[in-house]
């Protein structure tokens, strides 16, 4: 971060306590939601109802989360949508390294027209593939139970266009002297990318896992489609799900959501920068 | 060759995933596919029916109207906060922090947190509104207003966009200003002429991407529509939704499939229309 001091003289505008005033409402404006669903969460059932509202409840009713997490099956539904997140990431990153280490550091003759193709597949709706897309898990047996997360995790395994491309951009701009050096040694070029590629890559590897998991950790529609069985429920379709149960139970509603969002926003405050760059880079979600 | 070798697991992906489905929808779309037994021909049938399905006609409506009205409002916003948040200040890494957070958060989470905040009688929104002695719209049990509410949970979440802006803001060279101050320039100038031509090649990609999205907008308006009733009234019937329901819920997947050839003509064309036009407005730098 920049101190004032070096600040050019173009970007400067009134006094400080002026910034603050302009920022601290619009910011307020962000955080009081997120404040507002942690205060709901620990609150007792009557305390939701009053007004003025209680702010910080007093003693906090942290069996809420217990409720949500044991009884509600949400406990259940995190284990679920961790041991997705880590297999369709895992994937990810094979595939997106694989197919981006060909598109960007192999010279070949279809190279440019392979890599219109894996753009142009951003454009494409998921709508517009979902429906064969089921009926051939359906009539292999892959919908519902244990069976149900191939089809959330599948694609992933081979190559989704997004991570791909924040791949690609990234080795672009990785310097080619030191693979030529190897190549001339008689170096494959699968060990290029296993020993001097993929290290240097990094701070994209981490930025493409993050995405991966938040993208994961919040679809709907997938785990909708393929995970009939409650048992096997990731947390945003249990708490899609909870909303049409249990209307009037704020609290605990608030307590699911919370264990649904805590988590990805403890993973984006650790890993804040790299994920602030990945989007700076490529300009996708 | 090589190169053939590692691109091999996208390209089976993609005959697998991409190719064949893009294909059979098309050709679904022109059957009567209960999912249970084989498709039955019936020609352009499920394209006229569409043409007379008032619940078809509605989710297109309130789709292009909530399209109409995010898109607009997403690009000033993020914009603005993108300004807000570029000049240095006290505090400015947690400012960007906070309001970028809340985009990254789960939809589910956010669709639960806003009804909950929207609540007519106990939510804190009105509670707010009450305390000014402003009206207290009924929010998500009127049609009109519930389509607000959910532009709302849209704008709250607009950090990611706004952060591209900052970027974008960070790369136009400082002389241009100190040049623009010594020409006497007014803060309002140095914005219209040199900060927002600078800022449009963000604003196709924003453009493009939202109009993408907001066909395929789903998770929000399926559970606050209460799994995809669309209530009230109808006014969350969105057209993901109302596609969704006919693939999955009334097992139409011949009818779904017209509708998801309809939603990738329209975003196609949508798209290459803001592409086209896009010479005129989009300042790109040399």
């Amino acid at each position: 971060m920049r101190s004032d001091l070096d600040e050019p003289v173009a970007l400067r505008s009134g006094p400080r306590w002026r910034r603050q005033l302009a920022l601290m409402p619009v910011a307020l404006l962000f955080l009081i939601p997120l404040l507002w669903m942690i205060s709901t969460s620990l609150k007792r059932h009557d305390q939701v109802f009053t007004w003025p509202p209680v702010l910080i409840p007093n003693p906090a009713q942290w069996h809420n989360f217990l409720d949500v997490l044991v009884k509600d099956g949400f406990g259940r539904y995190l284990l679920n949508t961790i041991a997705l997140s880590t297999v369709v990431t895992v994937g990810t990153l094979f595939s997106a390294t694989l197919t981006a280490y060909s598109l960007a550091r192999v010279d070949w003759k279809w190279r440019n027209a392979a890599f219109l193709l894996v753009i142009s597949t951003m454009l494409l709706p998921d709508f517009v593939t979902i429906i064969p897309l089921f009926s051939m898990y359906q009539k292999l047996g892959l919908v519902g139970g244990v069976p149900g997360f191939l089809p959330l995790v599948l694609p992933a395994w081979f190559g989704k266009a997004y991570f791909i491309f924040l791949m690609r951009q990234f080795m672009l701009g990785i310097p080619t002297e030191l693979s030529d050096a190897a190549r001339m040694d008689g170096c494959s070029e699968l060990g290029i990318l296993l020993r001097i590629v993929l290290p240097l890559c990094r701070p994209a590897l981490l930025s493409v896992a993050l995405f991966s998991i938040i993208a994961t950790w919040s679809d709907v529609l997938q785990p909708l489609v393929y995970l009939r069985d409650e048992k096997y429920f990731t947390v945003s379709l249990g708490l899609a799900q909870f909303q049409g149960r249990y209307v009037t139970q704020w609290e605990q509603m608030l307590a699911a959501a919370s264990v649904t969002a805590v988590p990805v926003l403890i993973v984006f405050v650790l890993a804040q920068k790299k994920f602030v760059r990945g989007i700076s880079t490529t300009g996708i979600k | 060759m090589i190169g053939l070798a590692f691109l091999s697991p996208w390209l089976l992906g993609f005959l697998a995933f991409t190719l064949y489905p893009v294909l059979a929808t098309l050709y679904y779309s022109f059957t009567d596919y209960s999912l249970f037994g084989t498709p039955q021909w019936v020609g352009l049938d499920n394209y006229r029916e569409l043409t007379h399905d008032s619940t078809f006609v509605q989710a297109f409506t309130n789709t292009l109207v909530f399209t109409a009205l995010v898109v607009p409002l997403s690009i000033v916003l993020a914009i603005s906060l993108a300004l807000l948040l570029h000049r240095p200040a006290r505090g400015l890494a947690a400012y960007r922090t906070i309001i970028f957070a809340p985009s990254i958060v789960p939809a589910a989470a956010t669709a639960a947190i806003w009804m909950w905040l929207l609540n007519p009688q106990f939510g804190l929104v009105n509670g707010a509104l009450r305390l000014f002695g402003a009206p207290t719209p009924p929010w998500l049990s009127d049609p009109d207003w519930a389509k607000v509410s959910v532009l709302l949970m849209s704008l709250w979440m607009i950090g990611s966009d706004m952060l591209l802006y900052l970027a974008a803001l960070q790369d136009i060279p400082v002389d241009y200003y100190e040049a623009a101050a010594i020409d006497g320039a007014s803060a309002w100038q140095r914005l219209r002429s040199i900060t927002l031509p600078h800022l449009t090649p963000v604003m196709l990609f924003q453009l493009i991407n939202a109009l993408i999205w907001s066909f395929q907008y789903f998770s929000i308006p399926y559970i606050v529509g209460q799994q995809g009733q669309g209530k009230p009234a109808g006014s969350l019937n969105f057209y993901a939704v109302y596609l969704y329901k006919n693939a999955f819920s009334y097992l139409k997947m011949g009818y779904a499939s017209a509708m998801a050839w309809i939603m990738f003509i329209v975003v196609m064309a949508l798209t290459i229309i803001a592409i086209r036009t896009s010479n005129r407005w989009v300042h790109y730098a040399k």
